[in-house]
């Protein structure tokens, strides 16, 4: 799930070094045009849904945390 | 004597306690945190709370019950989402539906006590408008309504609250005192910082005030009374002088506005310094509300470093909320089908967008220019994410980085002009007017004209040096902050004899070139009117 992630997020800012990166959100990395787009691709590729309750610097300041985050989506849908 | 002459006369010599007069910093201030500090801890969030409400009935009188209703309301409605949220024995869907119903109701009766007091007027006269066109006899009587001081700032901390404990990202708070208190608190309260409910929470523990706090809290203050009264209320006459002067071309346009962004900037940027200096005094960190807006790379990056805290209101609570609803990716995945890919990736956030700079627009207050003044960051910032790819294409043609020196003019010049420009229209009476002044700039621009203006101003010679000192200094300081330069700690690390020296120096540059006198009244703060 991890390259999947990583594969969206590098085709989506492929100037952003996204393994090293820690503050994506914190630090104005990621706009907010980006976070939307993508957002709208994960919901996409992973079926789930992003609600805004979930839009938190904890949740997308690096490329883990968005793992997790879809990972914990995921298994949500599926309960 | 009688008591209610005598409190008239008390209420008369208080005045009306704006932040840079001396009322408020040398007395109102130190009294607050005299009186902090010799209290039990856990009631100094009750004295914070009493001299919040003086704070306030000095300058709205008993408006401030207004301010006690919506903070009650906000207060069982925080307590109503959490009840539900936590009652595990209704299924999922259905507590979001109970919880949608309490929110959205909640959010509608703040925005209707907001218009009630801010909009109605120009409710009334815009209906007038379009139905003596349409030939129905209509009248609307003026209310002239006098709003709660810094109600437009509450109410949006309000709604964040309200949609945090929505959202489980904050839990909603039982003390009502603490509501009452986070939504008076004096610091904050007539220009922000708009401050969320979990950045206030640490005020509740009655922190001891500590030197260090103090001394930074009236540092800060007195370089937000530097900025204010050095600055902006020494161009503050200059700049009423040129919109309103019988005589208008390109260069006295171009003259106005880029006098009253520096107005501006220093008036607004200076009332936050004076109120996170303030908070400081008592241990809290407000949010910031500015950071070197004018080092920024385009007009959306300008909005992420002036006026923070509401770029970052409408961001979360409107823009994403909007982005990913439903009913957005419904339209966008018709807009998908139809156009392309490449549209259809625009189409969410251009709708989202629409109704944030929309918002930002009449927040400012009830007037066709502030709507004006919206659309156009509007269709910038959206032409700007359009263009922001081709022209990364066109760098690398060039072989040309961000990084490089005309890449980095361009970018200033400009951003420079969208500033001007917009706050142009901001400042002025009317559309037509604005736009006026803007034609003028391509049709009649004649810079002798222009500088022959300059010296009938209402800025004298001592004016215009008081100014000039005063932006170098702010300007160097806003190069070195950029930069990365720890100046505060550089200052700490100073021997005692020299930081105080530079300190007295500061204390008596404000007082030697600030404006005060005859011919200058205490400028009202811009920001308190929105």
């Amino acid at each position: 799930m991890r390259e999947k992630v990583m594969e969206i997020l590098t085709d989506l800012r492929p100037d952003v070094e996204f393994e090293t990166e820690k503050a994506l959100v914190s630090d104005n990395v990621l706009e907010s045009f980006d976070i939307i787009e993508l957002i709208s691709r994960l919901n996409n590729e992973f079926d789930i849904e992003i609600s805004p309750k979930e839009l938190t610097a904890v949740n997308f300041d690096s490329a883990d945390a968005i793992t997790g985050l879809v990972e914990r989506l995921v298994a949500e849908e599926e309960e | 004597m009688d008591k209610a002459y005598i409190i008239e006369n008390l209420i008369k010599w208080w005045g009306d306690l704006s932040y840079t007069v001396w009322m408020y910093f040398a007395l109102f201030l130190p009294l607050t945190a005299l009186v902090y500090h010799f209290v039990r801890r856990d009631r100094r969030k009750y004295v914070l709370l009493i001299f919040s409400w003086i704070f306030f009935f000095s300058l709205s009188r008993f408006l401030l019950f207004a301010n006690i209703a919506s903070s009650v309301f906000v207060w069982a409605l925080g307590l109503k989402l959490e009840a539900i949220n936590s009652d595990k024995s209704i299924k999922r869907k259905e507590r979001k539906k109970r919880k949608k119903r309490v929110l959205i109701a909640g959010i509608i009766s703040l925005l209707a006590v907001l218009i009630i007091f801010k909009y109605l007027d120009f409710i009334g006269l815009n209906i007038v408008r379009v139905t003596w066109r349409m030939g129905i006899p209509f009248d609307w009587k003026m209310l002239k309504l006098a709003a709660p001081v810094g109600i437009s700032y509450y109410t949006l901390e309000s709604i964040a609250y309200l949609s945090d404990v929505y959202w489980e990202k904050a839990e909603a708070e039982k003390s009502l005192p603490n509501v009452l208190l986070f939504m008076s608190f004096f610091p904050k309260l007539i220009e922000g910082p708009i401050t969320r409910y979990n950045e206030f929470r640490g005020i509740f523990e009655g922190v001891d005030i500590h030197p260090d706090s103090l001394a930074t809290g009236y540092q800060r203050i007195l370089w937000g009374l530097f900025k204010k009264l050095v600055i902006a209320d020494q161009i503050a006459p200059a700049v009423n002088a040129l919109y309103e002067g019988e005589y208008m071309d390109g260069g006295v346009a171009l003259c106005a506005a880029v006098f009253f962004t520096i107005q501006e900037y220093m008036d607004f940027s200076g009332a936050i310094d004076i109120a996170v200096g303030s908070a400081r005094i008592f241990n809290l960190r407000l949010p910031e509300n500015f950071r070197q807006p004018f080092f920024a790379k385009n007009a959306s990056d300008f909005w992420r470093r002036w006026h923070i805290t509401l770029g970052a209101f409408f961001r979360d609570y409107i823009f994403y909320p909007i982005s990913l609803s439903k009913g957005a990716a419904r339209i966008s995945g018709n807009v998908r089908k139809v156009l392309g890919n490449s549209v259809a990736r625009f189409t969410t956030p251009a709708i989202a967008l629409f109704f944030v700079w929309l918002s930002n627009g009449l927040w400012h207050g009830p007037r066709w220019t502030y709507v004006f003044y919206g659309m156009y960051y509007f269709v910038l910032i959206l032409i700007e994410n359009i263009l922001e790819e081709p022209f990364v294409k066109l760098l690398e043609k060039l072989h040309l980085t961000e990084a490089s020196v005309p890449v980095r003019v361009f970018r200033f010049i400009k951003l420079f002009f969208i500033v001007i420009i917009g706050e142009m229209f901001f400042r002025a009476e009317t559309f037509t007017k604005g736009f006026e002044m803007f034609k003028c700039i391509f049709t009649d621009l004649r810079f002798d004209v222009m500088l022959n203006n300059l010296e009938n101003i209402s800025i004298d010679r001592y004016g215009y040096f008081a100014i000039a000192v005063g932006l170098i200094v702010v300007i160097t300081v806003e190069i070195l902050k950029e930069a990365g330069f720890p100046l505060r700690e550089r200052l700490e690390a100073l021997p005692v004899p020299v930081r105080f020296g530079f300190w007295y120096a500061c204390i008596f540059t404000v007082i030697i070139l600030g404006a005060y006198g005859t011919g200058y009244d205490a400028a009202d703060l811009i920001y308190a009117q929105f």
